[in-house]
């Protein structure tokens, strides 16, 4: 549905975009992971047709190339009239996204009790405190009635309970539409829960594919094993699951690629031994700061490249 | 239609600020006040002139800040990313503020409507 080709972006004589090309199919959620300052708001503003690409192309399928009419986003700084009340402004941007008249008041309603608004209907937005105004922000690109939906970062600080009813929702409308969403974030655990994860460093795509894949990136999986009631059942792991076990606080701990499987064989053959076993697995974020970690060079090649 | 969904918001969000909508309401009254009461056809030219100038002058200075801060506050880009083109989204600005001066010209000859 959006395809991405070879996306390049020049702002004060620097590349803060270089060579993004990515494909994102309907009816699928796409997280584009990165730290602040990594481009993704660059990137968001050129999906949604705001900016336009110093090279590359943008195309959105049948759909046509212009992100204006395909795209609604919800953007870092809200895009909300102060004067207006909460509902006013949805009710604004429903009507310009050409929203139907009849069941509009309802969606509106609906979306504010979804995003805890609900009390703040009449409020105008100028009363708003920040979060508020962001959860408006992410109502306001959901009222409108377009194919792709983007929001930018506005997750990561949300409640984790409206975050809760509001990916169950963004579930429901990418099942029950077909639509395509992009969430733009810094945060791991918001990332984990997109089925395909993009991501960014300097500018640059260092990733695209599943979340579990990019987690490897930071190594494996540590199982720590505590209050060992016998010393020797240390060398009988090793053994046994062919690691390298090591002692350090009472604790032992070995690393493996996939933890879950080790742990079941741990269980299966030491279960009576064992008081107290954890799997720690590395996040989103730990494998992030790997990429960032090693990416230097790499973002220095392109702006070489670029220059 | 996005045009008119536009103007009309516009327009709302004028309304709002109570403070403008007197300044805009009380110059025109007192440029016909002033008309009227003058005597000499000179000074009455003068102000006949001057009340829609200034009642011009104060709707596109309006209509030039709420564009600023509009774009200031992040809004003016919710606007574009709508599928209207800026060409859509500036004439509406316009036609906001022909509006509010068309209401404004209304109360000053109203005023002078009056005389006769």
């Amino acid at each position: 549905m959006v395809k991405l080709d070879n996306l390049g972006l020049r702002a004060d004589g620097k590349w803060a975009l270089w060579d993004i090309s990515l494909e994102l199919a309907s009816a699928e959620i796409t997280g584009i992971l990165g730290r602040s300052g990594s481009g993704k708001t660059a990137l968001g503003r050129i999906l949604a047709g705001l900016d336009q690409p110093t090279r590359g192309e943008i195309s959105f399928g049948e759909l046509g190339n212009c992100g204006k009419q395909i795209v609604s986003v919800a953007l870092s700084t809200p895009a909300i009239a102060r004067e207006l009340t909460v509902f006013e402004n949805l009710e604004m941007f429903a009507s310009l996204w050409g929203t139907p008249w009849r069941g509009r008041a309802r969606q509106i309603s609906f979306l504010l009790e979804l995003l805890g608004l609900a009390d703040s209907r009449g409020t105008r937005a100028e009363c708003l405190c920040g979060g508020a105004l962001q959860r408006l922000e992410i109502a306001r690109a959901l009222v409108a009635d377009a194919p792709v939906i983007v929001i930018d970062c506005l997750l990561d600080t949300l409640d984790r309970r409206v975050l809760e009813r509001l990916w169950d929702y963004l579930l429901k409308i990418r099942r029950e539409e077909g639509k395509c969403m992009i969430i733009f974030t810094s945060r791991g655990r918001i990332a984990e829960m997109c089925g395909k994860i993009a991501v960014m460093h300097r500018g640059r795509l260092m990733f695209i594919g599943r979340p579990d894949d990019f987690r490897r990136a930071a190594g494996e999986d540590m199982v720590v094993l505590g209050d060992m009631a016998d010393p020797a059942v240390k060398s009988r792991i090793s053994e046994k699951l062919s690691v390298v076990v090591k002692e350090e606080d009472g604790f032992l701990s070995f690393k493996v690629s996939n933890g879950e499987r080790a742990i079941t064989d741990l269980l299966a053959e030491f279960g009576g031994e064992l008081n107290c076993v954890y799997l720690k697995r590395p996040t989103l974020d730990d494998a992030l700061d790997v990429i960032a970690g090693g990416g230097e060079g790499y973002s220095v090649e392109a702006s070489k490249e670029a220059n | 239609m996005g045009f008119t969904i536009l103007t009309w918001y516009h327009l709302k969000r004028t309304t709002r600020h109570r403070s403008l909508i007197l300044t805009m309401l009380v110059m025109p009254i007192i440029g016909g006040l002033v008309r009227m009461l003058l005597p000499g056809s000179h000074a009455r030219l003068i102000c006949a002139w001057t009340c829609p100038i200034g009642c011009a002058l104060l709707v596109f200075g309006w209509m030039w800040v709420l564009a600023y801060m509009d774009r200031v506050s992040g809004l003016a880009d919710g606007i574009r990313s709508t599928p209207f083109s800026s060409d859509v989204i500036a004439a509406s600005r316009a036609a906001a503020g022909a509006a509010l001066l068309a209401v404004q010209m209304a109360v000053f000859l109203m005023i002078l409507a009056l005389r006769h």
